[in-house]
């Protein structure tokens, strides 16, 4: 199982569901290809410790690309916190919309990364309270309750959009 | 939009990841050297943990001083005994009841015996184990008994005995020709825990004194026969004296050699401890090992105690940082 080949076959598997996740955690396609190229490095590295028992590959690939990401935001934190002491920081570039809608695109920027990793995770890769809740380190109730203010306030932005 | 149309909005919105994306994770895994082997989980490494314990233990039991072998039950008194020649032979059994079990060693066989052509002097010694006082008393009443139905007599008999404890010193004179007879009998009286034999030869010295003797007959019969004076008078009554000695000297040497002294030291077993724990019989094969691991247990005991706290105090620790990192998480995501 643990092997060079059944690693390729498991990133071919799950590829596009952490680029997904990726995409809807950092809100930015160009990162979430960065972040997922990263993570893939990171998950052939650590593959000699993924244990079946303990999940499924899915939920094990992601939880390497979230702790990818983490890095990245809390790198981009300190780089943002030089760039304000320094000079005004760099606007970076707008995340390209393609297969959103303009007012979902929109109403999704105005989520926190939180909220839109939750939506990620219990929407787009369906994942069920249990592993999501596991995955974010809090209990399962807390993860349906974020879950559902994440999605109210994506309501609400479509709402006053509309 | 509704709930349910926003979530569906949202699953068919989900990105399909670039084809870059693909080519790049795809180098990857063919790029990539087989991974390191993986490391042991740890149920082997607690069953390897066990398993040097284990042999940790063993070896402490089989290493230990008197481990892996039955302790030898001591014997008082047995030790001290000089080993004979054919010690071994069980005596017969007798069924008394002052007897504490089959003897371990016994017989006049064992023994070696007296010369029947040479005057000699005889002793033996036997160590005998009883139950109690009164089957020590018993014990030496029947030596006693045994010695004069071989025709022999006690020489001296000490008797010390209480209601369960008991000592007793009886030597018997035994005509030599019987001894055998008399060591094989009272040899059944109770346990022999030890037995020793001494044989001085007397042969040499009473022909010695034989032929003295003759010599001076021949002296005595030339003095009576030469010219009597006084001087030739004083002589021969000396060497009449002179013979007189010896012949009583020899006699005596001869009578003492014609009886054995046998010496019988009549015991009872030691009292038993007051602390069972300083026994040390009863103690099998495996007492190294029930040592070994009551100090493994003792180990546990005081690795509970101290670790106890300890990874009670990692625990809230633990639950501390892993609250703050989460925290820090939750902030980091909440700005993002």
């Amino acid at each position: 199982m643990n092997s060079v080949t059944s690693f390729a076959e498991a990133a071919e598997r799950h590829l596009d569901d952490v680029y997904g996740y990726l995409v809807w955690f950092s809100g930015d396609r160009l990162l979430a290809e960065d972040l997922a190229g990263e993570t893939f490095e990171r998950a052939l590295r650590l593959w000699d410790r993924y244990d079946p028992r303990r999940g499924s590959e899915r939920t094990w690939l992601c939880q390497v690309a979230r702790t990818v990401a983490l890095d990245h935001f809390r790198s981009e934190r300190r780089r943002r916190r030089r760039e304000e002491l320094a000079a005004q920081p760099e606007r970076t570039s707008e995340p390209p919309t393609d297969g959103l809608s303009p007012e979902l695109e929109a109403a999704m920027r105005g989520l926190s990364a939180g909220e839109r990793e939750v939506i990620a995770l219990r929407v787009i890769l369906d994942l069920d309270a249990a592993s999501a809740a596991a995955m974010l380190g809090i209990s399962p109730t807390n993860c349906t309750t974020r879950l559902s203010r994440a999605l109210d306030k994506l309501e609400e932005a479509l709402r006053v959009a509309a | 939009m509704l709930r349910p149309e926003l979530l569906v909005a949202l699953r068919e919105a989900t990105p399909a990841a670039p084809s870059s994306l693909y080519e790049r994770v795809h180098s990857l895994a063919v790029a990539a050297s087989p991974p390191a082997r993986r490391r042991p989980g740890w149920r082997v490494s607690l069953a390897l943990l066990a398993a040097a314990v284990a042999s940790a233990a063993l070896a402490g039991a089989l290493l230990l001083p008197g481990g892996g072998a039955p302790t030898t039950v001591g014997v008082p008194g047995h030790g001290s005994a000089p080993v004979l020649p054919g010690l071994g032979k069980a005596s017969p059994a007798l069924g008394r009841s002052n007897t504490l079990a089959p003897s371990i060693a016994s017989s006049a066989a064992a023994l070696p015996g007296p010369s029947a052509t040479r005057a000699q002097r005889y002793g033996a010694t036997l160590r005998l184990r009883l139950r109690d006082g009164s089957a020590v008393a018993a014990a030496a009443r029947e030596a006693v008994r045994i010695a004069q139905s071989l025709g022999g007599y006690p020489e001296t008999v000490k008797v010390s005995v209480g209601a369960k404890t008991g000592t007793a010193t009886v030597v018997l004179r035994i005509p030599r020709a019987r001894v055998g007879a008399a060591i094989d009998r009272l040899s059944a009286l109770g346990r022999v825990v030890g037995e020793q034999a001494s044989i001085s030869d007397l042969q040499t010295g009473v022909d010695q004194s034989g032929r003295r003797i003759v010599r001076l007959e021949r002296e005595l019969a030339a003095a009576l026969h030469a010219p009597q004076s006084v001087a030739t008078r004083r002589l021969a009554a000396a060497l009449a004296a002179q013979i007189e000695g010896l012949q009583r000297a020899r006699a005596a040497t001869l009578r003492s050699a014609s009886d054995a002294t046998v010496t019988m030291q009549l015991s009872t077993p030691a009292p038993t401890p007051v602390h069972p724990r300083k026994r040390v019989s009863h103690r099998g094969p495996f007492h190294e090992l029930g040592v070994a691991f009551r100090l493994v247990g003792i180990g546990l005991v005081y690795a509970f105690a101290l670790g106890t706290p300890l990874a009670a105090l990692a625990f809230i620790g633990w639950l501390a940082a892993s609250r703050l990192r989460r925290r820090r998480v939750e902030r980091l995501l909440s700005r993002s």
